[in-house]
């Protein structure tokens, strides 16, 4: 008999219940959507902040100090000491490899154009690499330096002599997009002249201005240091320092193994240097500290504005929905009367409504579920232009808060109906 | 001219006839009991004798106005201006005090008036419980303010559906002399009972059976 | 009394006297209501405090003289002169830079004199073992350099410049490590560089940090460029150009957020008072059996829920001042200022939904037939 009345007043009392499953159903979508949002914007922000440029700088181990006064090196000696390029690809077998988002090459050449004294920097704007897993892999300045403001085009990377110009350097010696612009070089087999074919200007906003950047193919081909280059910057996904990631920098020894195992599994900057390190031979990988501290700051405070709104917001519709179950059961005050007044137990009547209000929840907190992966994805387009990636273990969390709420609500008003004598409730009080 | 005047009133419901060829004539002053048992179509016929409901046919006019062939808007007018009700389950409103119910009539009809309000109540011998709360009045009193309510606006008719229904025999005795009262002074009622004694009460007695009416004194 | 006056007894009534019922649709409308208040006060002042944390991030304003050529300096007087100009308020720091090439324990570097006050204010990320010099004498050392000179923090250095050939020897009390060129160079206080350098009142180049968008710095780089014809001021574009994208997306969060907040309170709100009035049949059925219009009911609820509505913005902009503390202080460390406007606003909008809310209530209440209720149980 409890499954046929439980039956009855879904199938017959439908709409009623309709209406308190679709606000159950509209509280559970915005928890819903509020944790994964929650739960995927570090890595969002992440990406954004990707913009702000590469957090890692690899070099060789150099025994002579770098002279370096405003982007101009001053130690002759200082160059000497190179990676190999062919070497790059084995940055995307680390342990963190998929946090690897992108990674530049450079190899200077002191140049003069016209009267003015510059540098040509030989890189990869976006070259396609394959890594020893057989990946390919596409990764360069295009990517790496976001914020460029680039007048032409970029650069390719497999022509002989395209070149990027800096506004600052353009400004001066008249350059413009399109122009044959020749360069004088000092190469260790004698002076050079080279016609380079101007595809843009870009404007950084910095030192780089002054400087020609050119495939890195080119420089190695002028020097004769083929495979080789002077200096990486890797931009990666980072997880923000904590105590562990700082004492870790401080002393690596000082590391029980089992906090060694997790420092080297958590993405902190220090631990992505690190694996680095161990697979370029001879190299120096360090945290860009100007920006791999920044976006670390920025990330943990998103990351507890976002926990915060959320709490609230579940706050919010754990209220709504529940003021909705209590005004529900006071709404059928008459029938708990009368199941009362039949001679129902006072447990049997909550047993009832109880049914009700579990499957209530979890009718609205599935239908919820489902709806707040939606606006999760609209608001992940809205604001970072990609979907959310879909977290699973929200479901649960959501079910449990419907069901768990919409009880709660309806509780304490059944508790109270039931025991009221039948006689008031029947004839209104 | 006769205060109410129904001719030939049928209300039907698809196969159903609540009321079949219904002919009814309520002279000023006149109280009238309409008596039969329940299913008999009593609701039915207050409900358009209260311009709350119109006749699939038939004609139905009130102190003179045809009412069938009006809006719902206009059959409200009417009965605001011409129609005083009282209810077997005496509807006050349960969060207004017994001299605020009583305006609630004024309110919607014309203009409030406090002091008749009072005097209203003072009619009904409630004048000294007037700003008490529904759920702090007796079944009785409840029923008295209705009455009041009933009278504010001078109606042309009372209508009283089962007044005594919800009381017990003292409150009962109360309301049924406040209506013979407001008989004597000229007040015509139209009044549906399935008691006896409270019918006997009335100067015209007519008895309603699956619909169609017979009549008795 | 007169009507006005009857209208307002009715509609205070029915709120006053069922308490229960009200007190719940007032309690989801101020809880909606609230946290969309707290979140509107923290929007404001999100692009201002968001844009004070992205200062971390370093200088976004670089100044040089205008005539750039090799070892070109510009005057530390005429620095100081062009600070006035920016506002107060939007300098977070700044700090002059001198460089010379010295040498030292045999090997060849950069010695760069600053202002080390303004250092840490410019540069936040900079990462010190050790201590900050208190005097001229001490100095701070990058952390790779420190190495290859075997230096440790209580040693002293002694270095020679280059071009004048003047000898300092000072003392070693910090190392400094940021990833960058800083970790290669040697940092003295700005005057002691400038004797050593043979460059009195001097200085190559300074970096401000500043508040403000890629747009205000551009306006600003002008205003300096054009008031000092000798200098000229650069906005750093990595810095500014992506803190721009990133206040805008996290604004763009909030103001979705509180959107699908809006709508979940709303309809909580609004199932709410469509089970008050269904609840209330039977008084609308009398209203209408004594002569009230579809209208004057509408009138009522209206009413009635514009009542609840003040209320429920008036308590809610209180709930939404607490909560907006609460994330003003744990994730900026900062009082979020009182905004009337955000009162007022909260106020309408509480207004608004509790009148939307009952819209569909009203409607039905419309369509209650006065026979139908008052006939019986």
């Amino acid at each position: 008999m409890f499954w046929r009345m439980l039956k009855k007043s879904f199938s017959k009392g439908l709409k009623g219940k309709l209406l308190a499953v679709v606000t159950i159903a509209f509280g559970a979508s915005l928890a819903s959507s509020m944790l994964n949002i929650s739960l995927d914007i570090g890595d969002k922000v992440n990406r954004e902040l990707k913009t702000y440029g590469a957090n890692i700088l690899v070099e060789p181990r150099v025994e002579t100090v770098p002279v370096n006064i405003g982007g101009i090196e001053y130690n002759p000696l200082q160059g000497q000491s190179f990676l190999e390029d062919a070497s790059l690809s084995s940055l995307k077998t680390i342990f963190w490899a998929n946090n690897i988002l992108s990674f530049t090459p450079y190899l200077e050449q002191p140049a003069v154009t016209g009267k003015q004294d510059t540098v040509l920097v030989g890189t990869w704007f976006n070259k396609e690499i394959t890594t020893p897993a057989g990946e390919k892999v596409v990764t360069g300045a295009v990517s790496l330096k976001a914020w460029w403001k680039v007048n032409g085009q970029w650069a390719d990377d497999s022509s002989e002599n395209q070149a990027m110009v800096g506004t600052e350097l353009a400004q001066k010696a008249g350059i413009k997009q399109g122009d044959n612009l020749k360069v004088l070089v000092n190469t260790p087999s004698g002076g050079k002249e080279q016609v380079l074919k101007v595809t843009g200007v870009f404007d950084s906003g910095s030192g780089d201005d002054r400087k020609v950047f050119v495939p890195l193919a080119l420089i190695q081909k002028l020097q004769g240091t083929s495979g080789k280059v002077s200096k990486v910057e890797v931009s990666a996904l980072t997880t923000p320092e904590n105590e562990l990631a700082r004492r870790a920098a401080k002393d690596l020894q000082s590391l029980t193994s089992e906090e060694y195992e997790r420092w080297y599994c958590t993405a902190y900057v220090g631990a992505i240097t690190y694996q680095i390190e161990e697979i370029l031979p001879g190299v120096r990988a360090n945290a860009i500290r100007q920006v791999a501290e920044s976006e670390g700051l920025i990330l943990g405070k998103i990351q507890l504005l976002m926990l915060l709104l959320t709490a609230a917001a579940l706050l919010s519709a754990a209220l709504g929905i529940s003021s909705l179950m209590t005004t529900k059961v006071l709404e059928r005050s008459k029938e708990i009367g009368l199941l009362k007044a039949l001679g129902a137990e006072g447990w049997q009547v909550i047993a009832l409504f109880v049914a009700e209000s579990v499957i209530s929840g979890i009718l609205g907190g599935v239908l919820g579920y489902l709806m707040g992966l939606g606006f999760a994805q609209v608001i992940g387009q809205a604001v970072f232009g990609s979907g959310l990636s879909i977290k699973i273990m929200v479901l649960p969390i959501v079910l449990t808060l419907s069901v768990g709420v919409a009880l709660l609500g309806s509780l304490s008003a059944i508790r109270m109906l039931v025991n009221l004598r039948p006689a008031e409730v029947l004839h209104g009080r | 001219m006769n205060i109410l005047e129904l001719k030939n009133v049928t209300k039907s419901y698809g196969n159903v006839h609540a009321l079949k060829d219904f002919d009814l004539s309520v002279a000023p002053g006149e109280w009238v009991s309409i008596m039969g048992p329940s299913g008999s179509g009593k609701s039915t016929m207050l409900n358009i004798i209260g311009c709350m409901d119109k006749p699939t046919s038939g004609s139905v006019s009130i102190d003179g106005i045809e009412v069938t062939a009006r809006s719902n808007k206009e059959l409200t007018e009417v009965r605001r201006e011409k129609i005083g009700l009282v209810f077997q389950q005496f509807h006050l409103i349960p969060h207004l005090t017994a001299l605020e119910n009583v305006m609630v009539a004024q309110y919607y009809h014309s203009l409030t008036d406090e002091q008749e309000a009072l005097k209203a109540l003072e009619r009904v011998g409630l004048a000294h419980r007037a700003n008490h709360l529904p759920s702090q009045l007796s079944g009785g009193e409840q029923q008295r303010v209705c009455i009041a309510r009933a009278l504010i606006n001078y109606p042309a008719l009372i209508l009283a559906d089962e007044p005594t229904g919800n009381l017990d025999e003292d409150n009962e005795k109360l309301v049924i002399e406040l209506f013979q009262e407001l008989h004597r002074e000229g007040h015509t009622i139209v009044m549906v009972t399935h008691d006896n004694e409270v019918g006997e009460l009335a100067q015209r007695r007519v008895r309603l059976e699956h619909g169609r009416l017979t009549q008795i004194a | 009394m007169t009507k006005q006056a009857m209208y307002l007894r009715m509609v205070t009534a029915a709120l006053k006297n069922r308490k229960s019922r009200v007190a719940i649709a007032l309690l989801a409308l101020v809880l909606g209501i609230g946290v969309i208040s707290g979140l509107l006060s923290v929007y404001n002042d999100i692009t201002l405090k968001m844009s004070k944390e992205l200062r971390s991030y370093g200088a976004n304003l670089v100044l040089v003289p205008a005539q750039q050529q090799e070892g070109s300096t510009l005057e530390l007087a005429k620095l100081n002169q062009v600070l006035e100009q920016v506002p107060q308020e939007k300098t977070i720091g700044y700090s002059p830079y001198l460089y010379g090439i010295v040498t030292g324990n045999k090997q060849r570097f950069v010695a760069v004199g600053v202002d080390f006050s303004g250092i840490q204010k410019v540069s936040p990320y900079w990462s010190l073992d050790g201590a900050w010099p208190s005097d001229n004498n001490q100095i701070v050392v990058g952390s790779a350099l420190a190495e290859q000179l075997e230096l440790n923090v209580g040693q002293k250095l002694s270095i020679t410049a280059e071009e004048t050939g003047k000898t300092e020897s000072l003392q070693v009390v910090g190392m400094v490590s940021t990833g960058s060129t800083e970790d290669y160079q040697v940092f003295l206080e700005l005057e002691k560089a400038q004797g050593l350098l043979d460059k009195e009142g001097q200085i190559h180049t300074a970096y401000l940090s500043v508040m403000g968008n890629s747009a205000e710095l551009i306006t600003l780089a002008e205003t300096i460029s054009q008031a000092e014809p000798g200098i000229k001021a650069n906005p750093i574009q990595q810095i500014a150009r992506s803190e721009g994208v990133i206040l805008e997306k996290i604004r763009t969060l909030v103001y979705l957020v509180v959107i699908v907040i809006l709508a979940s309170t709303l309809l909580c709100v609004s199932t709410t008072m469509m089970a008050m009035v269904m609840e209330r049949r039977r008084e609308i059925g009398l209203r209408k059996a004594l002569g009230a219009t579809n209208r004057a009911i509408a009138g009522e609820f209206l009413g009635e829920s514009a009542l609840l509505g003040m209320t429920g913005g008036v308590l809610g902009s209180l709930v939404g001042w607490g909560i907006a503390q609460v994330i003003g202080l744990s994730v900026f460390k900062a009082y979020i200022t009182f905004r009337p406007s955000v009162l007022i606003a909260v106020i309408i909008l509480s207004v608004l939904v509790a009148w939307v809310a009952v819209i569909m209530p009203v409607r039905t209440a419309a369509n209650i037939e006065p026979a139908l209720v008052l006939k019986g149980e």
